[in-house]
């Protein structure tokens, strides 16, 4: 229970013994918080104080013993509210609330947007185009796929990466891969590597990629670790401290926040030069509405009506089925996906809903829970030859509708922020459009050999990990939330950089367009 | 009373029939209903191990009587790899786990006295292991027993760590497994590619 025991706020100012320094203030600590964090210390001569409203969270070797052993859920603490749940759209279990934010659990995909992307209005009609293109955000894919590690194929050029180089060349096909790869070649359906942010330097292979114990896979958490030994004097983090209100001087000007300090109760405030928030599409969108001052009447950047509607996420796919003869014990050994088709993501399905999708192949069950179930070894051995599992998952692009929308709950949070209220709708565009994708998932796995009755599939919709659309970005000021450089419209030095400001969400994962968002930004900021 | 059953569920979830009793590695398992009390005794129902801010280190005699468990699985599992050159890599692992908190002592501890109370009765090391880890209890609340922790927090824990450390998976063929460090993936060595 958060007690206010001082009405009116704390103050205090970041870089106050730090003359000719740009104080900043960034809300949140996740992929775009951390990029952000450190283009700007590396670029410009600048005091950051950053707040995030989950705790801190200390890595170690127990921790991955306990992942190892136990293959608990380590950040299930970390989870939303479980009272913000909307049956069409959930929150809890997709985001973290904790230094790091959602990378502590994310899978690490990290494909590009293609350029079609970004004109989805002016090609199928639905939705929004971006204010900028796929060109102009190419360079910072580029660095982004840099400072976050990617592996991938350099010399597939759909989209075109116009020379950039990954970091770390593509994993090699995996056995079960070739499995995959022979259906989708009959069925002549494009396939390649997958891009994934996993440190060629660092990964041991080791399939406990949500703890990586040696932070291969990108995580802010990380990232900050270092960031913080980097430029300790420069950086302040603070946890458990969620943003409360952005304090604004006239309509204009934001002038710092008030944050709650979960230690003491305290409600305490800072002033800073740029304030940037960064707290995910959901609680970026609730800070600006629970901001609402007399300028700003129905929220900040509001006046038109936007903040916190056009709620999009990415509707699931998957399908698996179980094939018969495995001479060759194929078993998913790489530990996280290596192929990737993005036949489905193309101009030609974006009228009806774009689509990747990825694939693996496993023994029907792992050799300790057969084991435990007192399984012999020679049955083991002739079950292992027998058959293979063989699984399908994608996911797909939602259109935004005007009328699915975030808005401010009427309880508070452990962290002491209003509840989440989500109200999103059913549309049979994008179902019609998942059920067609299910049914291709079920003609490669009979092509690839699995026994029709064992094939099973299923459909789960958007969550709260690929929220998006809610501060979307637009040129005028009566199309959305944020302009180009992602500044508030109407306002001088207040900036979202969440997957909020997307117009459109495209098929692939987003955090590495976030990522190329949040360079652009702190570039744009460096050089004002 | 508790009735004691043998376990056919998971077979069945693995498609086999009720006939297929011959894929046992040990046939019927049999506890005494004497030794029911203990091994049911209710500890607690808890996620957390009991008494988590107890830390310490294993006693030697503890640990070479929680080692014989993957001893047992070693054997009836046919697994190859060094097991002496495993069991120091397992206390080694041990010891974070009962010096660290949440601290596992206790439970590890609570396991060993079952194993014991089998031992004393007068079966081998390897049926209390059989009858440990494979019996079945008609107990509604077994999760919350001596056993049934034992089972959640000690067994089940140490074999799924055995499997990729002690590189028993190789035996069945694979190359790389969840939770052994199979090297860059640069390496030929550390999947099979296509």
């Amino acid at each position: 229970m958060v007690i206010l025991v001082d009405p009116t706020p704390r103050q205090t100012a970041i870089g106050e013994d730090k003359h000719n320094m740009k104080s900043i203030i960034i809300i949140g600590s996740g992929a775009a918080a951390a990029l952000m964090v450190r283009q700007l210390l590396k670029t410009g001569d600048c005091q950051i104080t950053m707040f995030e409203a989950g705790p801190d969270f200390t890595r170690g070797y127990r921790k991955w013993l306990d992942f190892l052993m136990r293959e608990n859920n380590l950040y299930e603490k970390f989870w939303d509210d479980p009272r913000v749940e909307n049956e069409h759209f959930g929150l809890r279990g997709s985001r973290l609330f904790m230094k790091g934010g959602t990378t502590n659990h994310w899978g690490g995909l990290t494909p590009r947007f293609k350029p079609e992307d970004f004109e989805l209005k002016s090609r199928t009609g639905f939705g929004a185009d971006w204010s900028i293109n796929y060109d102009d955000l190419a360079p910072y894919y580029a660095k982004a796929e840099i400072l976050m590690g990617i592996t991938g194929d350099s010399n597939n050029d759909d989209p075109p990466r116009y020379g950039a180089k990954y970091p770390f060349p593509p994993t090699s096909f995996t056995l079960g891969d070739i499995l995959i790869i022979d259906a989708l070649k009959s069925l002549d359906i494009s396939y390649g590597h997958m891009s994934i942010a996993r440190n060629g330097d660092r990964c041991i292979t080791t399939g406990t990629c949500n703890y990586c114990p040696m932070n291969a896979r990108y995580t802010a958490l990380y990232d900050l670790e270092q960031l913080q030994i980097e430029y300790g004097n420069k950086l302040t983090l603070k946890t458990e401290s969620p943003v409360t209100k952005i304090r604004m001087d006239g309509k204009k000007s934001a002038r710092g926040v008030n944050f709650l300090n979960l230690k003491t109760g305290a409600l305490e405030s800072m002033e800073a030069e740029d304030v940037i928030v960064c707290s995910g599409t959901i609680e970026s969108t609730k800070l600006l509405l629970v901001s609402a001052n007399q300028d700003w009447p129905d929220g900040i950047g509001n006046d038109s009506g936007h903040l916190g509607r056009h709620l999009m996420g990415h509707p699931v796919m998957f399908a698996f089925g179980v094939r018969p003869g495995n001479p060759d014990k194929i078993h998913q050994e790489l530990g996280f996906d290596s192929l990737i088709s993005r036949h489905f993501d193309s101009p030609e399905y974006q009228p009806k809903g774009k689509m990747w999708f990825s694939g693996s192949v496993s023994l029907p069950s792992s050799l300790e829970r057969q084991i435990l179930s007192n399984v012999s070894r020679a049955y083991m051995n002739a079950k292992m030859i027998s058959e293979m599992a063989i699984s399908l998952g994608g996911e797909m692009e939602q259109f935004e509708h005007t009328e699915n929308r975030v808005s401010l709950g009427s309880g508070t949070t452990r962290h002491g922020l209003p509840t989440t209220k989500i109200e999103v709708g059913v549309h049979e565009i994008n179902l019609k459009t998942q059920r067609e994708h299910v049914q291709t998932f079920v003609k490669i796995l009979k092509t690839a050999g699995c026994k029709e009755d064992s094939i099973e599939t299923g459909a789960l919709n958007p969550d709260g990990a690929h929220a998006s659309g809610t501060c979307r970005m637009s040129i005028s000021d009566a199309d959305g939330v944020v302009n180009t450089n992602l500044k508030v419209h109407g306002t001088d030095n207040l900036y979202v950089c969440s997957n909020a400001v997307f117009p459109s969400i495209a098929a692939a994962n987003p955090t590495l367009t976030l990522g190329a968002l949040a360079i652009r930004l702190s570039e744009y900021i460096s050089k004002k | 009373m508790n009735k004691l059953i043998i376990n056919r569920r998971q077979f069945l979830k693995i498609g086999l029939s009720s006939g297929a009793l011959a894929i046992l590695p040990f046939g019927c398992v049999k506890v005494s209903d004497d030794d029911f009390s203990e091994l049911l005794k209710f500890i607690s129902d808890s996620d957390l191990p009991v008494n988590h801010q107890h830390t310490g280190e294993l006693s030697n005699a503890n640990f070479d009587m929680l080692s014989t468990l993957c001893k047992y699985i070693n054997q009836a599992w046919e697994l190859t790899g060094d097991l002496d050159e495993y069991l120091d890599r397992l206390k080694g692992d041990l010891y974070f786990k009962t010096m660290k908190e949440p601290s596992y002592l206790t439970e590890y501890e609570h396991a060993i006295e079952l194993v014991n109370l089998l031992v004393k009765r007068g079966e081998s090391v390897e049926q209390a292991w059989s009858s440990l880890l494979f019996a079945t209890f008609g107990d509604e609340n077994f999760e919350s027993t001596k056993l049934g922790r034992a089972r959640n927090f000690v067994f089940s824990e140490i074999i799924t760590h055995q499997i990729p450390i002690s590189e028993g998976f190789k035996s069945f063929g694979l190359v790389n497994y969840r939770g052994y460090f199979g090297g860059p993936y640069t390496s030929p060595d550390s999947y099979r590619r296509g």
